[in-house]
């Protein structure tokens, strides 16, 4: 399933201009919002992460280790410069109201699996 | 992950909105004259309609603009054709059966231009003119599909050049030893390029062709130690990067304030984050801890009140650790930016 039927069927809101949402299938998921645990357990690249931190360290996060891209969840919202920043290193940041709970729970739904 | 500011962009309107697709921003980068068909097959108007059939078959093309001396009156199609042969009109000159009133696009105009044409008419080809309005080409849809895929080619091939060239950077260069040293400045606070470091310590791996696995364990070693420096240190620190054929040298070197307790320090959960910091998802208390599962050696020293020093070795050939008194024989000849570099030999961890 691509990140852009995700986006669709979540009803996610897209934040960064990246355009190839459809040519990226994320390869499994993880929530975590402990950066460290991120950098340790989240699987191989290609994976989605949802977490409610949204400051730009994230994106670095993400970039080293081949994230397809971040899920911020309850409402949290990156400044400009971290969405500037998401766009220089082409890591989409999706948005949502709802908890990582229930997001993680729809993407089980639509068949992401932990690894 | 390095922004394209080679490509050059077009300075004259239309401009390119932010955040296009590749393919979409070639269609603002390329002009019409980088994809229309050059010189033109054309028909003077007083020529037969079986003039025209000839001349369609013999260059394999449906459409021909009609052209008298340097200004171009129309175009005739083979839609035409079969209208004046329905009628036994083989005779008749294409003048009279040609369209007028012409779409025309200028050579210099963005390929968008002739995209939104084709778009919003019903015109399968335009003629191209110079600035002076003389015919100067023809550009069909086609023209613009093979353009756009030309130029992609184009793009993707110098970057599989840049990353072969990289990739054999270390067969190219002769001499007893080759490593490549990459530094970074990490400063105290920074949570914004805080990070970076790692990230462009992950591309260059990979532009080395360096595997993902490798390129992952040396980028989190690197992101867990940058983070440290950012988030623990009074001034920031350096990060060093030697890159070998055999094995990756990371040290990552602050002055201060310094660990009382190692040992401690690499207890899985001990941290001594600040909670403001905390909330910020950092100081979980597993950086170290993910260091040393991402590294095949790790070493920290550090002296309350000098400063710290952590030492990591990933070995890309088997039997590199070997080598690795190698690499310390060479590091004490590299003049390091660094004042708190202890002089003379030291001790192997």
């Amino acid at each position: 399933m691509t990140l852009a039927e995700i986006v669709k069927e979540l009803d996610l809101e897209v934040l960064t201009a990246t355009r190839d949402l459809d040519q990226r299938t994320p390869t499994a998921g993880y929530a975590s919002d402990m950066l460290s645990r991120v950098m340790a357990h989240a699987p191989r690249d290609g994976a989605l992460w949802i977490t409610i931190q949204s400051h730009s360290n994230i994106v670095a996060v993400a970039a080293v280790l081949g994230l397809s891209g971040i899920v911020i969840t309850e409402g949290e919202r990156p400044d400009a410069q971290t969405v500037a920043k998401a766009d220089q290193m082409r890591i989409p940041l999706l948005a949502t109201l709802h908890p990582t709970f229930r997001i993680v729970g729809s993407l089980w739904r639509l068949g992401l699996r932990d690894a | 992950m390095v922004p394209d500011a080679s490509q050059p962009t077009s300075a004259a309107p239309p401009t390119a909105p932010k955040g296009l697709s590749r393919v979409e921003a070639l269609a603002y980068e390329l002009k019409v004259k980088d994809v229309m068909t050059s010189p033109v097959v054309t028909i003077a108007p007083s020529r037969s309609i079986a003039d025209l059939s000839e001349l369609l078959r013999a260059h394999g093309i449906t459409g021909v603009p009609v052209v008298s001396g340097e200004s171009l009156l129309g175009i005739v199609s083979v839609a035409d054709l079969i209208t004046a042969l329905g009628r036994g009109d083989l005779a008749a000159p294409v003048s009279s059966y040609m369209t007028a009133a012409l779409i025309t696009v200028n050579e210099n105009d963005a390929m968008v231009r002739a995209v939104e044409v084709f778009t919003k008419t019903r015109v399968g080809r335009l003629p191209v003119l110079d600035a002076a309005g003389r015919l100067v080409g023809m550009v069909t849809k086609g023209d613009l599909t093979q353009g756009t895929l030309r130029a992609l080619q184009v793009a993707q091939d110098d970057e599989e050049v840049r990353r072969y060239r990289a990739s054999h950077l270390f067969e190219d260069i002769v001499s007893d030893r080759t490593s490549l040293l990459l530094r970074y400045r990490v400063r105290h606070r920074d949570f914004v390029t805080g990070g970076m470091a790692s990230a462009n310590v992950r591309h260059a791996l990979l532009r080395l062709g360096a595997s993902l696995e490798t390129a992952r364990r040396c980028a989190i070693a690197v992101y867990e130690a940058e983070m440290n420096l950012v988030i623990h240190t009074t001034n920031g620190g350096l990060i060093r990067v030697e890159i070998h054929p055999h094995l990756i040298f990371i040290e990552a070197l602050d002055d201060g304030p310094g660990i009382a307790d190692t040992a401690q320090a690499m207890q899985p959960g001990y941290t001594t984050t600040p909670p403001e910091i905390r909330a910020m998802g950092f100081g979980a208390g597993f950086g170290l801890v993910n260091i040393q599962r991402c590294v095949d050696k790790m070493w920290l020293k550090s002296t309350p009140g000098e400063g710290t020093r952590l030492e990591m070795w990933i070995y890309l050939q088997p039997g590199a650790e070997r080598r690795e008194v190698e690499t310390l024989l060479d590091r004490l000849s590299l003049v390091t930016p660094v004042g708190s570099e202890p002089p003379g030999p030291k001790e192997a961890a």
